[in-house]
């Protein structure tokens, strides 16, 4: 007979009511019956490390677990439609993506490990929760009293502010979409409907998603223009594996004839605020000049003064602004000069 | 609010009764009596829980049991016949791979993932397919050439077999 040994929980996942809906459908329904009560569960990569540490509570776990994800695919309008359900290991190696959207391929292959790639969803990586160091630290914080978003009232980084949380959003995916300006779309229980990935984000540290109690992506498009851009993605972290962004640039250009003039631009700027940024002014500055490398050192700048980089993880905001300001100007300098394959091979 | 599973952990199918808050490495652990996977962080970061479920690598502390209802799961276990060890864990002992042993089963699982895969993976293949996995030891060289000496002995076989 098994003796009863209890050594594997070292953390407490509290109980909640699991349910697993056959449909994407039925799990709004289900959302919507809950009162809100309810979360959705698709990867729960990231769910369920906080509920684990208590900075999510809910009553009861709707899990995606029974339904498999769409392929990717072209639609009518040529559109790239990809389900909100594909895993990111699915995102990063599928042929289709790598070909017509690489950046978002990059973007998904440098989450976390492969296991979590392999369990994660691009959904479920778009409305993943704001971290911050004090939020997320799982053992000995959690005997200091709750800050701000863990229903207490307090706020360690920010003492002297009330009700403010500036925890950051740290998707890799959410800038790259945001740079290859992206729609979402959103089932409820009224039905589908289409919100572009700019008016997604609140801005909130509280609440970082404008999404509804009984609502959820059910796929995300790109429009055909955007995959004829081209695209750079760059994560910028400490050790280059298994982390969080410091900073990560995502930009998408359209760059016209032999003098390069750019015809049109979107520049996204992650892991720095309590939502990604988009550098609007800075697009701006950059569309209609022909591109070099002078241009791309006075962008960058602009960028960085745009762009405001909350201290988050121990980095500071300087520290921050000069990576931001670096790594969009090797980005561009990247673009604008692409390497040229080797074609013949050296001999000795 | 408990109910009623099936794991197939390493080709044997294993009926539990656990609640929803259950997670998949608690209930290999606990449940099934398989201590072969190791908790470490019981937060999604550190990589010794890794198991395969359907012959892909992922965490089991933040999985949940239910959630696995009647998948194939690969523990350390699985990985040899409980007798000869198997290629890679071979490696890893040639080429000192363990120290303290801790992270190897999920070094294990996530390199024999990686070798049905790619057999013949470059250095830096092999260090992102272990990104997820933390060994505090080691500093990783020699469990990546582990890694990478296995491969070369299994292409090795493979050229024999189809000779």
């Amino acid at each position: 007979m098994q003796a009863k040994i209890q050594t594997s929980q070292i953390l407490n996942l509290p109980e909640f009511d699991y349910q697993t809906p056959a449909s994407k459908k039925d799990a709004v329904g289900l959302l919507f019956s809950s009162g809100g009560d309810a979360i959705i569960s698709a990867g729960g990569t990231d769910l369920i490390p906080n509920m684990k540490n208590g900075t999510i509570k809910p009553k009861a776990l709707i899990s995606l677990s029974r339904l498999s994800p769409e392929k990717e695919s072209i639609t009518a309008d040529g559109a790239l439609r990809l389900d909100a359900l594909s895993t990111l290991s699915d995102i990063a190696e599928s042929p289709l993506i790598k070909l017509k959207v690489p950046t978002l391929a990059n973007a998904a292959f440098h989450v976390g490990g492969q296991q979590i790639r392999n369990r994660a969803t691009l959904g479920g990586n778009l409305c993943q929760d704001t971290r911050c160091l004090y939020l997320n630290q799982s053992h000995g914080f959690q005997f200091v009293d709750a800050c701000y978003k863990r229903g207490g009232d307090c706020c360690y980084p920010y003492p002297a502010e009330k009700r403010v949380c500036r925890s950051v959003f740290m998707s890799d995916t959410a800038p790259v979409l945001i740079s290859l300006g992206a729609q979402l779309v959103i089932l409820s229980n009224s039905g589908e409907k289409g919100v572009d990935i700019n008016d997604f984000y609140t801005g909130d540290g509280l609440k970082p998603l404008k999404l509804g109690s009984a609502e959820m992506i059910s796929a995300i498009l790109i429009p055909p223009e955007s995959q004829k851009m081209q695209c750079h993605f760059v994560k910028a972290t400490p050790r280059g594996g298994l982390e969080f962004a410091m900073v990560s640039v995502a930009i998408a250009l359209k760059i016209d004839g032999p003098d390069k003039k750019c015809g049109k631009a979107r520049i996204a700027v992650g892991s720095i605020n309590t939502s990604p940024l988009r550098a609007f002014k800075a697009e701006q500055e950059i569309v209609g000049h022909n591109l070099n490398e002078a241009i791309a050192a006075e962008v960058a700048r602009k960028v960085a003064d745009e762009v405001k980089a909350l201290p988050h993880h121990g980095y500071s905001k300087g520290y921050l602004k000069q990576l931001v300001e670096v790594h969009t100007k090797r980005s561009l300098t990247a673009m604008i000069y692409p390497k040229e394959p080797l074609t013949h091979e050296t001999s000795d | 609010m408990k109910q009623a599973i099936e794991l197939i952990i390493n080709g044997e199918t294993h009926d539990l009764f656990v609640a929803s808050n259950v997670t998949l490495v608690e209930a290999i652990r606990d449940n099934v009596g398989l201590l072969g996977t190791k908790v470490g962080c019981d937060m999604g970061t550190c990589g010794a829980c890794t198991v395969l479920l359907e012959g892909k690598p992922i965490l089991s502390c933040i999985t949940l049991a239910v959630e696995c209802n009647g998948k194939e799961i690969t523990t350390i276990e699985g990985v040899s016949d409980g007798v000869t060890l198997s290629n890679l864990q071979e490696a890893f002992v040639r080429k000192g791979g363990v120290q303290c042993g801790f992270c190897t089963p999920g070094m294990i699982l996530s390199g024999t993932a990686l070798l049905k895969k790619n057999s013949k993976p470059k250095v830096d293949e092999v260090a992102k397919a272990l990104e997820g996995n933390l060994c505090r030891c080691t500093g990783y060289n020699r469990i990546i050439d582990a890694v990478l000496d296995a491969s070369v002995s299994t292409s090795h076989l493979q050229d024999q077999g189809e000779k």
